[in-house]
């Protein structure tokens, strides 16, 4: 696959190329920051850009603006943003309901090299990838939010660790339900919080953003 | 007195009625006289009459509305002297009623300082304003009168006829001689009035700056909001900078570290000796990484807390001298047998540390000399180097970083620092914070 990188810190700008030119990506482009990546998306056409969110020159958000930047012009081209902290509030600006080619990932992830090529594959085929970590800090807040309420407890419990990625039976086994019962509270899940059919993967995904409080692009920023 | 300064007091006294200063200070004897005169006659008025009232419901609301207008004049007339007069008074706190409602409301006024003390200023103020604008307006409209008499005596005659020159109604003064030191002595009125008048305002001065600036108390109040302010916010840009430091130093290298193992780890699994020669150079890499993530962060943590001060301030600033750039000298004294504050002791370090460094950095000193006295009531250090001197305390520069840190103990540094050198900058602190 073709890859553009912009990511300021020298160490893991050069790593994260080398990285992928070992495991047999071509690296078309490794920027310091979002403009000059946005001109080599632009030149390059690449499969997919991992983009750091803190860059020079305001060191804030300029991963996500670039990132919304590139949905708009190059929606081909997947996105993966890539931070030292996930912060629920930049997920949110980042997925839409009907979003796709789409990352977003704690930098650490790339220890698991496995895990995180099949994510970079994910996004580039069309997939949506969210950090678990995301889903953790939400759920340690707690908060209780709208469209959550008219759920019943137990559908809670299945979201709350369908957030946290596991599939349908590792959630049948956490909570000594049969694989059907998970399956019903699923489908209850996604009907509540009146989800679009579409993928598996993506409502599951989706049904996070909603417990994130996700209303639209405006509302989330 | 040299000649050169003689004439500059010269050009001084003859310039002064058409500087801007003086124009200020006419203005402000022009305005100040109504002033004046509203804020005694309402105080008088509403004070006399809120006591006299006491006992109606009409007393208390006209003593309060007396306090607030006497405050809300005393404002009018700060920022009168203010602009005018350049007495530079800082205002007092906003009134805020504690607690809200009536009674809150009155129970305020009725001890709020800043009103009793623009009453006072009110009541005081007044013989001198309106003798300081007799005096101001008796020596501007005679001087003019005096310098301007032959002209307007001039048309005076032309019009109705009448005696020669205008010097013949002042005795002993007759013909041009007599107009011509009419002239003088109007010209000489007009150059001395401004002095005259700022000396007149004297009084003005002196009571606005003693009972409408901020009383002790309240200065004191001030500082301390200054100064918690600086230490907040001190802390806050301490905090940014080791986020700062950790998400671009040990943290990035850390996952990269990360990043390298894990690859080993994919090479590893196979027993392709291309792959496992791979592997070495990543362990290689990885093992790099690790070390200069242990150094930034033993640079870091020092940063923050510097560890060899729970060995004594003296020990701590052995340390930073023997490590210095250019090399140091250091002296103590009443260290290590007593000591001061821990929160103390690191702000001397850290200043001591900040000094070196900027003595290394831009001084071009070759020696060095810090030293340390414990005096009984505070912390005197020292650090003079022989390099060609031009330090300024500037916003933004270290000096002035460090300046600020002092100051949220209560501490001063003063910096002498001549170009050409050498530079010497004294740091005081307090025993305890």
């Amino acid at each position: 696959m073709r890859i553009a990188i912009a990511e300021d810190a020298v160490v893991l700008r050069e790593g994260l190329a080398f990285l992928l030119r070992d495991r047999g990506h071509e690296v078309v482009a490794a920027t310091a920051d979002a403009a000059t990546l946005m001109e080599a998306v632009g030149e390059h056409r690449p499969d997919l850009a991992i983009v750091d969110i803190r860059m020079p020159p305001t060191f804030t958000d300029e991963g996500i603006r670039a990132a919304l930047a590139l949905r708009a012009s190059h929606p081909g081209t997947g996105v993966l943003v890539f931070s030292q902290y996930v912060e629920p509030r930049h997920a949110a600006r980042l997925f839409t309901p009907r979003c796709e080619r789409i990352g977003y990932l704690l930098k650490e992830r790339v220890a698991d090299v496995g895990d995180f090529m099949a994510a970079l594959d994910r996004i580039a085929g069309g997939g949506v990838v969210l950090d678990p970590e995301v889903v953790g800090q939400v759920m340690a807040a707690g908060r209780n939010r709208d469209p959550l309420a008219a759920l019943t407890a137990r559908e809670r419990e299945v979201l709350t660790l369908m957030a946290q990625g596991r599939t349908n039976a590792a959630i049948a086994k956490a909570l000594v339900l049969t694989n059907s019962s998970v399956e019903k509270h699923v489908t209850g899940i996604f009907m509540k919080l009146d989800l679009p059919a579409h993928t598996d993967d993506h409502r599951r995904v989706l049904a996070v953003l909603r417990y994130i409080g996700w209303t639209g692009p405006d509302a989330a920023i | 007195m040299s000649e050169t300064s003689g004439r500059a007091l010269l050009r001084g006294l003859l310039t002064g009625p058409l500087r801007a200063a003086s124009r200020a200070e006419l203005l402000y004897a022009v305005l100040a006289l109504p002033l004046a005169v509203l804020g005694f006659v309402w105080t008088l008025f509403s004070l006399v009459g809120g006591v006299a009232l006491a006992l109606t419901p009409f007393g208390v609301p006209l003593l309060a509305g007396g306090l607030h207008g006497a405050r809300g004049l005393g404002a009018v007339q700060r920022r009168l002297a203010t602009s005018l007069l350049g007495v530079a008074v800082d205002g007092p706190r906003p009134f805020r009623s504690v607690p809200r409602g009536v009674i809150g409301f009155l129970g305020t006024t009725f001890t709020d300082t800043t009103c009793w003390r623009a009453v006072l200023f009110a009541l005081l103020r007044l013989p001198f304003t309106a003798a300081a604008f007799a005096l101001t307006a008796g020596i501007w409209v005679y001087g003019a009168y005096l310098l301007t008499s032959p002209l307007s005596w001039a048309v005076v005659r032309a019009v109705q006829g009448g005696p020669e020159s205008p010097t013949a109604r002042l005795p002993g003064t007759t013909g041009t001689a007599g107009s011509v030191l009419v002239v003088l002595a109007g010209l000489a009125l007009l150059v001395l009035a401004p002095v005259l008048t700022h000396g007149v305002q004297y009084p003005d001065r002196l009571l606005t700056r003693l009972l409408l600036g901020p009383g002790k108390v309240a200065r004191r109040v001030r500082d301390l909001e200054q100064s918690r302010t600086r230490a907040v916010d001190d802390a806050t840009a301490m905090l940014r900078g080791i986020e700062r430091d950790l998400h671009d130093g040990a943290q990035a290298r850390l996952v990269a570290l990360a990043m390298n193992l894990g690859l080993v780890r994919v090479k590893l699994a196979g027993d392709d000796p291309e792959a496992l020669a791979s592997a070495r150079r990543l362990v290689d890499s990885a093992h790099h990484d690790a070390k200069a993530a242990i150094a930034e962060l033993r640079d870091l943590s020092r940063g923050i807390y510097p560890s060899v001060l729970d060995e004594g301030l003296d020990v701590a600033l052995e340390s930073l001298t023997s490590r210095s750039g250019v090399p140091a000298t250091l002296r103590t004294q009443g260290l290590p047998e007593r000591a001061p504050s821990p929160a103390i002791a690191v702000i001397a370090y850290f200043c001591v540390a900040e000094l070196i460094t900027n003595a290394t950095r831009h001084s071009r000193a070759r020696n060095l000399a810090v030293t340390a006295h414990l005096h009984p009531d505070k912390l005197l250090l020292r650090v003079t180097d022989d390099g060609i001197g031009g330090a300024e305390i500037r916003p933004g520069h270290g000096l002035a970083g460090l300046t600020d840190r002092v100051r949220t103990v209560d501490g001063r540094l003063t910096s002498v620092s001549p170009v050409g050198g050498p530079t010497e900058v004294v740091v005081e602190l307090p025993l305890h914070a």
